[in-house]
């Protein structure tokens, strides 16, 4: 349980953080921000399979919505 | 206690859904196209690693389809479809030989896994949502998955993202030769939320961090797999309970005198199966040559500490019953790198990609492959 409690400090710095954004609004130009490279989550199909490989062959694994479960051997 | 949060959680991520109906200033979506092929080859073991069975090389090919087709201004409907075929010999138990030895199976499994997920996407300019049903079929194993996630734009530098999701899977009775005598009738759920947030730092650097959490109850042993105990062979047992907590750390630096981007991911990986954590590294060069090309060289390096429970063979039986040889229960560091092309025309987009994956351990059974991909998106 104890990585339980440890988690809890993770959301009390997100909601820190969270808070820090709605107090400093700039208007930055976000041309480079949109590029598809610079985008944090690369949802390519490729992604797609390879974290199925990864989380068949080991053990730690990251929880996403449309991910169902195999009997991977 | 726990079914409250996530009954708020899924409150909270499904919101969005409903407002953005009603959002006069939604993006709209647009028709597209995708489909891939990959082969996923592992070397063969080493035959001084090996003490029986059949030491093929086992090999998947995934065919996937991807299509995204809009609804109406705000939403669009996605379906996943994933074909994989598998084949090769499986490895069973480990044996202690002059070395650790593997014993694998003597015949060859084929099977099929299919995978449907239909996914219904809203967007509008404050919030994108996305509602998740999955649903997997292979011989002997059903999965069923659903979840709700959401992203709120707070402001055009910060978001806000959170979402839920659940999976419930059934494992029929083996019917294979090589498990002949093993009855199998089980079933496991899981349930996992995360929230997270993506900040920009500057004009060209932007930060994320995700918090993952699961538990998963029911069935966790492999069916697949045996163990060494006392001279004996036994089914691999598990406990009937685990949770995983996943934080997730993103860094992407554009480089404008390069045309270049960087991606530099981390993973800090938490479970109550492991004696310690695991870490995870991901880098990337995203390099832009003009005309559409790009280039993408990428790193990754994992390790993970020995499941509590693990021991390549047992001289005595555990007082708990518990016993796992499975390599991917073993203390192991894995090296992995990738070269991906990309080229994109006018209103499609090719993409070729090799991965090579090695993993280094004391277990016989930890396994080196290859990813070949090549993959055409079709946008109209």
């Amino acid at each position: 349980m104890k990585f339980i409690y440890k988690s809890r400090y993770l959301f009390l710095l997100l909601m820190s953080l969270a808070m820090v954004g709605c107090t400093h609004a700039k208007t930055w130009e976000l041309e480079h921000l949109k590029k598809p490279e610079m985008s944090l989550h690369q949802d390519t199909l490729e992604q797609k399979v390879s974290d199925h490989i990864d989380q068949s062959k080991e053990t730690a694994t990251s929880v996403s919505i449309g991910s169902s479960g195999c009997s991977c051997y | 206690m726990k079914l409250k949060t996530c009954k708020s959680l899924f409150l909270i991520a499904f919101t969005p859904l409903l407002m953005t109906a009603i959002n006069a200033h939604a993006k709209a979506h647009q028709s597209q196209f995708s489909y891939q092929y990959s082969l996923y080859a592992e070397d063969a073991l080493a035959t001084n690693k090996v003490f029986s069975g059949n030491n093929d090389a086992y090999e998947i090919t995934t065919h996937l389809l991807d299509m995204h087709l809009p609804l109406n201004e705000t939403t669009e409907g996605q379906i996943i479809l994933t074909q994989e075929t598998r084949s090769g010999p499986i490895p069973l138990y480990v044996v202690p030989d002059v070395t650790l030895k593997q014993v694998m199976s003597d015949a060859s499994i084929e099977d099929k896994r299919t995978d449907i997920t239909l996914n219904f996407n809203r967007k509008s300019e404050k919030s994108e949502s996305t509602l998740s049903l999955g649903y997997a079929t292979e011989d002997y194993y059903q999965s069923f998955s659903g979840g709700v996630s959401s992203k709120f734009h707070l402001s055009s530098w910060f978001s806000l993202q959170l979402g839920v999701n659940y999976s419930q899977d059934y494992i029929d009775t083996l019917e294979h030769e090589i498990f002949i005598d093993r009855q199998v009738d089980e079933s496991k759920k899981r349930l996992g939320a995360f929230l997270g947030f993506s900040y920009a730092l500057g004009q060209t650097t932007m930060v994320g961090f995700t918090s993952n959490y699961s538990v998963v109850d029911g069935y966790l042993s492999d069916p697949y797999k045996s163990a060494w105990v006392a001279n004996v062979v036994v089914e691999d047992a598990r406990p009937d309970s685990i949770q995983q907590v996943s934080n997730n750390l993103q860094i992407r630096q554009y480089i404008p005198s390069l045309n270049a981007a960087v991606h530099f991911d981390y993973r800090y990986f938490i479970s109550d199966w492991l004696f310690e954590n695991s870490n995870t590294i991901n880098l990337a060069w995203h390099q832009n040559f003009g005309n559409g090309w790009m280039l993408i060289p990428s790193f990754r390096f994992y390790d993970q500490p020995a499941a509590y429970f693990y021991s390549p063979y047992y001289n005595v039986a555990r007082n708990d019953g518990y016993n796992s040889s499975d390599y991917r229960l073993s203390a192991f560091d894995a090296t992995s790198a990738q070269l991906k092309l990309t080229k994109k025309f006018t209103n499609f987009t090719l993409s070729i990609a090799h991965e090579i994956y090695e993993a280094k351990g004391k277990h016989p059974g930890l396994v080196n492959y290859s990813f070949s991909n090549v993959s055409l998106t079709k946008t109209f």
